[in-house]
């Protein structure tokens, strides 16, 4: 058996899509921090790579009708030094992921294609509502991040289809990400909880990594705090500690965690419930200093 | 003398290392070269029953596929060849990961793919896998190295009977892996009856001799290369059958072969930290000195040897205490074999440190104070003097430097906010040996000076320091000496194992380097055409690369000049033997803890040491910082998990057997009493490099307890633990 492998590279959106669809099998590569380590564990050997590293459409992102447009290559470093301001959330979450080199490589549209449940980028997309633009030689759709993941690393991808862009509303508020590893850096989460706020609309939105088959929204932990936060009167002191208990016991229910090497079911819930009390505080916090 | 001796000075092989001109073992090209890959057994125990090659064989490249069926008897070597067989010399399995293939092609990829296809069967037996499964089997294993497992002095039994406080406890840490970020390389190039290895090897002297008992060759028709080491923590010090099976395999095949362990591999290929348990029994007084100390630990061992890798030395020897009851035991599994990890100690002495802090918690006495109150100014099992110790200086200096005098004993008291703050300390310690050692040394017709052993540069700074010493004692700048090492074409030198390069290699540099002066300096002299022509020998001093009269600084020749008119090279040897001892230090440590996570963090490290003389502040200051840091993995994280029914290691690569990060490891101080241990021929110096680390993990455990009042045990604390 003699062991090959294409490598195909695209220099435009219209032909990486034009060879995906003539080669649904392709792995599309873009940073490879996932694709080059499952080739390495020989967990898989595709008859060919699809690199997407010199799809000019895919690496830039923009403003547009009061979302970001953000383009599925724009590694994480760049979201942490351009989009900080707009994107709290998201830069707060990629900041967290692997290391420098890590961070200078992978990007959201990488985190999307490998729909790990541990995924940092996750939370806050889900927390913002954010949308996935997904296209194919057929047209481009785009999916609500809600209906992205089906499963453990499963998604609404189709075969021809790639990860074009992510479509995240700007910020209308504080966001806040949370993480807790097994050490300080260079780790899978064992939970991680996003969160946004939005003191226009005085909506709350939430996203759980790590404790379950897909990262979670907790709808019921929205619908209670966007009802009890005292929008009208933002001082520190106005969060109680009832609210703030009662949205992390919600969000724990609304997990669905399982026992791993990482860290047990019962633990995630709990860690859970301190991440959402805190990054709540955290929050409020800001809006009362806004 | 110049002044080199102690400086800080920058690594001398740094350039090479970071632009990539340094050769590890993999690097090396050997034209015609073959590549090798081991197939492993995938059960920990019983017999190959099939073995087909022939998918494997068929593949494009592959070149050979040898089983047990083609090699010729290899004889099973002693020290410090650690397996009790050698594999792939019959059908028998004694623990996963064991070679049963060794497959060889033009290309690693097409080795490791053909690695592969190799259909092996087996008839499996039902193995044991951890020490909880078969505690009913522990027994004194008989000596080892020359070394009993079973030490008494006085009548600890009677003496902890009769004590007025006593503690009793149990102390465990699970199998860990050393993980040098190089992996083993090794590379067999055959001329006739002589063999070249290129070779990943922490000691290439002690590689020989092994390599000459298995191939019953004497040791002249071998050699050794390994001129640098991408880190070896021990894995890579003893001798590992990859080395010997792909020397086979290359003669079989008739070309040079090389083979390099993947990741996974090095998890059952070249030793480990065997899983360890122990129970300690302390006698004490009111005022908390030690009485009797009873120390029973079990170690995991294999049907096949005995070793006993982490030794009770601490108890053995720390503190003043006149009953000592220690045994050694272990169990037999059917895993690979263990061996020396760094720091090997630092395995007993997790729990002698651990349970000293129970002892002064117990007794209301300072921590520190207790140590202070239970020091030994002389060996306790020898009753011989000590050449020198400083250890009061060390906790007076650390406890100082991280003030400890404003500690509020209670457990719980320290809070920051939310987050609970606790301060441990404990004792740092750790053998070192001394190995008789033999250095060259040339001064060249150019005058600069080249130095050949047959040691090696683990990565701890054994170039920098050997330079040093040497050009200070020639009086030449550094960089007219150079330094060769880790080639046994070189006078055979010390391994780079049981921290005693720099107490072994350093004497016999330094008188080298003097001889070699003094040499060159009664050319002079002897020459009428030098302007030092008859000024007294002993009134020459050498600075630079000059050689000046004293007092007449006019009169000035150079190793340059006297070298050039001589002609010739000046040769001259040194040699060594140096005694073995302890070097000894304080480490003092902050945890933040936050309860509603569990979540800890060390924030703060303080360490002092006595190591004798420094020769070099800046690598000396680097193995605290390795150190602390593997005792806070030890302490934290490290955990090669083992699964019970198969006996496979489940996590045998870097993402899920976790070693600290950057951002788990705080900045750490350093402080050196820094005084010369006259009983060393070293300058001073004593072996040094694994005594940090030694005392970290117990001095986390402790500042846990004082942070939280919950006393931890068993090794690695994780969150489940702590929460
Ligand atoms: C050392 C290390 C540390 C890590 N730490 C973290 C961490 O802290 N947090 C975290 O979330 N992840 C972490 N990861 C995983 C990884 O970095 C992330 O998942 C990253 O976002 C992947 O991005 P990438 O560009 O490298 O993707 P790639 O590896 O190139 O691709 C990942 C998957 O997505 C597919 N894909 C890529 N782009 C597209 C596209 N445009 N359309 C469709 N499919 C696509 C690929 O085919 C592949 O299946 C770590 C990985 C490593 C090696």
């Amino acid at each position: 058996m003699v062991v090959s492998m294409d490598f195909l590279r695209p220099a435009s959106l219209a032909e990486a899509l034009e060879l995906k669809a003539a080669n649904p099998d392709a792995v599309p590569i873009a940073g490879g921090t996932d694709v080059m380590v499952e080739l390495n564990f020989d967990k898989r050997r595709p008859a060919a790579l699809l690199d997407l590293g010199r799809v000019p459409e895919l690496a830039t992102w923009r403003a547009e009708n009061g979302r970001v447009r953000l383009g599925a290559t724009v590694p994480y470093t760049r979201i942490v030094d351009e989009l900080g301001d707009v994107l709290p959330g998201l830069a707060m979450a990629a900041r967290t992921v692997g290391s420098p080199q890590i961070r200078n490589r992978a990007g959201v549209g990488g985190n999307l294609g490998s729909a790990s449940p541990a995924g940092d980028a996750h939370p806050p997309l889900l927390a913002t509502g954010a949308d996935v633009e997904v296209a194919s030689t057929r047209g481009t759709r785009t999916v609500p991040i809600g209906e992205f993941f089906l499963g453990p690393k499963r998604s609404a991808l189709a075969a021809d289809e790639l990860v074009t862009a992510v479509l995240v509303p700007v910020a209308a508020g504080p966001q806040q990400f949370a993480k807790v590893g097994t050490r300080n850096a260079m780790v899978i989460a064992v939970c991680s909880f996003g969160l946004a706020l939005d003191t226009t609309r005085r909506t709350v939105g939430t996203g759980i990594g790590s404790a379950g088959p897909v990262p979670l929204r907790a709808a019921a932990a929205e619908d209670f705090a966007a009802e009890v936060l005292p929008w009208d009167e933002p001082a520190a002191n106005t969060l109680t500690d009832d609210t703030a208990k009662e949205f992390g016991e919600l969000v724990a229910a609304a997990a669905r965690p399982i026992d791993d090497v990482r860290g047990s079911a019962a633990y995630r819930r709990h860690a859970l419930a301190v991440l959402a009390r805190r990054t709540l505080r955290w929050a409020w916090q800001d809006v009362s200093g806004r | 003398m110049t002044g080199l001796v102690g400086r800080g000075v920058a690594r001398v092989d740094g350039r090479a290392k970071v632009t990539g001109a340094a050769r590890y073992a993999a690097d090396h090209e050997i034209p015609g070269m073959l590549h090798g890959h081991l197939v492993l057994s995938t059960v920990a125990r019983g017999e190959i029953t099939e073995l087909d090659t022939s998918a494997a064989l068929a593949l494009p490249g592959v070149v050979a596929v040898l089983t047990h069926r083609d090699l010729p008897p290899l004889r099973v070597p002693s020290f410090p060849y650690l397996k009790g067989f050698v594999p792939m010399q019959d059908t028998r399995v004694h623990h996963s990961g064991q070679p049963v293939a060794h497959v060889v092609a033009e290309t690693p990829e097409q080795a490791r793919e053909a690695a592969n296809l190799v259909r092996v069967r087996y008839r499996a037996e039902r193995p044991t896998a951890h020490l909880a499964h078969a505690l009913d089997e522990a027994f004194l294993p008989p000596l080892f190295r020359d070394e009993p497992n079973e030490f008494v002095r006085g009548d600890a039994g009677a003496a902890l009977e009769a004590a007025a406080v006593r503690v009793e406890q149990d102390y465990s840490s699970p199998m860990m892996h050393h993980n040098p970020i190089e992996p083993h390389s090794s590379t067999a190039v055959w001329d006739g009856n002589s063999l070249t290895l290129y070779e990943s090897a922490q000691g290439i002297v002690f590689t020989r001799r092994v390599v000459s008992i298995a191939f019953d060759l004497p040791e002249a028709n071998i050699r050794i290369i390994s001129p640098y080491l991408g880190g070896g923590f021990g894995a890579k010090g003893p001798t590992w059958s990859h080395t010997l099976l792909n020397a086979a395999v290359a003669r079989e095949v008739g070309r040079p072969v090389r083979v390099t362990l993947t990741r996974a591999q090095m998890y059952t290929m070249n030793g480990h930290r065997a899983e360890y348990r122990r129970n300690l029994r302390l006698g004490a007084t009111r005022e908390g000195r030690l009485t009797a100390i009873v120390d029973t630990s079990t170690a995991q061992l294999t049907r096949t040897d005995h070793g006993v890798y982490n030794t009770s030395e601490s108890t053995l020897r720390l503190y003043d205490c006149p009953n000592v009851h220690v045994r050694q035991l272990g169990v037999r599994l059917d895993l690979p074999s263990s061996s020396y990890m760094r720091s090997p100690e630092t395995t007993a002495h997790f729990g002698l440190e651990t349970a000293l802090d129970e002892l002064a918690h117990e007794l209301g006495v300072d921590p520190v104070e207790l140590r202070i109150r239970n020091h030994a100014s002389a060996d306790p099992h020898s009753g011989e003097p000590y050449s020198s110790k400083h250890l009061l200086d060390c906790y007076r200096i650390a406890a100082r430097a991280f003030g400890w005098a404003r500690r509020d004993p209670r457990p719980g008291s320290m809070r920051d906010g939310n987050v609970r703050v606790g301060w441990g300390m404990a004792t740092e310690t750790h053998t070192f040996s001394a190995i008789q050692s033999n250095v060259e040394l040339t001064v060249d017709v150019d005058g600069r000076a080249t130095l050949r052993a047959a040691t090696q540069e683990i990565g701890t700074g054994t170039y920098t320091v050997i330079t040093q010493v040497a050009a200070d004692e020639l009086g030449m700048p550094l960089e007219h000496v150079t330094t060769l090492l880790g080639d046994t074409a070189y006078p055979d030198a010390a391994l780079s194992a049981a921290s005693a390069t720099v107490a072994s290699v350093i004497g016999p540099v330094s008188q080298a380097a003097q001889d070699a002066r003094k040499a060159v300096i009664a050319l002079a002299v002897a020459d009428p055409r030098s302007p030092l022509h008859g000024v007294p020998a002993e009134d020459v001093v050498a600075e630079r690369g000059y050689l000046f009269a004293r007092g007449d600084r006019g009169r000035r020749d150079s190793y340059r000049g006297a070298l050039a008119r001589h002609g010739r090279p000046v040769i001259v040897t040194g040699s060594r033997l140096n005694s073995s001892g302890h070097s000894y230090g304080a480490v003092f440590v902050e945890v933040r803890f936050d309860p509603r996570l569990a979540t800890l963090r060390v924030s703060r490290v303080v360490t002092a040491y006595d190591p004798g003389r420094v020769l070099n502040h800046r690598t000396a200051h680097g193995q605290v910082i390795g150190g602390v840091t593997w005792g806070i993995g030890f302490a934290l994280m490290e955990h090669t998990m083992v699964d019970p029914h198969t006996a496979r290691v489940v996590n045998p690569n870097l993402s899920t057997y976790l070693v600290p990060v950057s951002a788990d490891t705080p900045s750490v101080e350093s402080f050196f009493v820094d005084r010369p241990d006259k009983g060393s021929t070293a300058l001073g110096a004593r072996g040094f490099g694994e005594t940090p680390g030694t005392g970290v993990p117990a001095a986390i455990g402790n500042a846990i307890f004082h942070a939280t009042g919950r006393r931890l045990r068993d090794v690695p604390f994780t969150r489940d633990k702590l929460l």
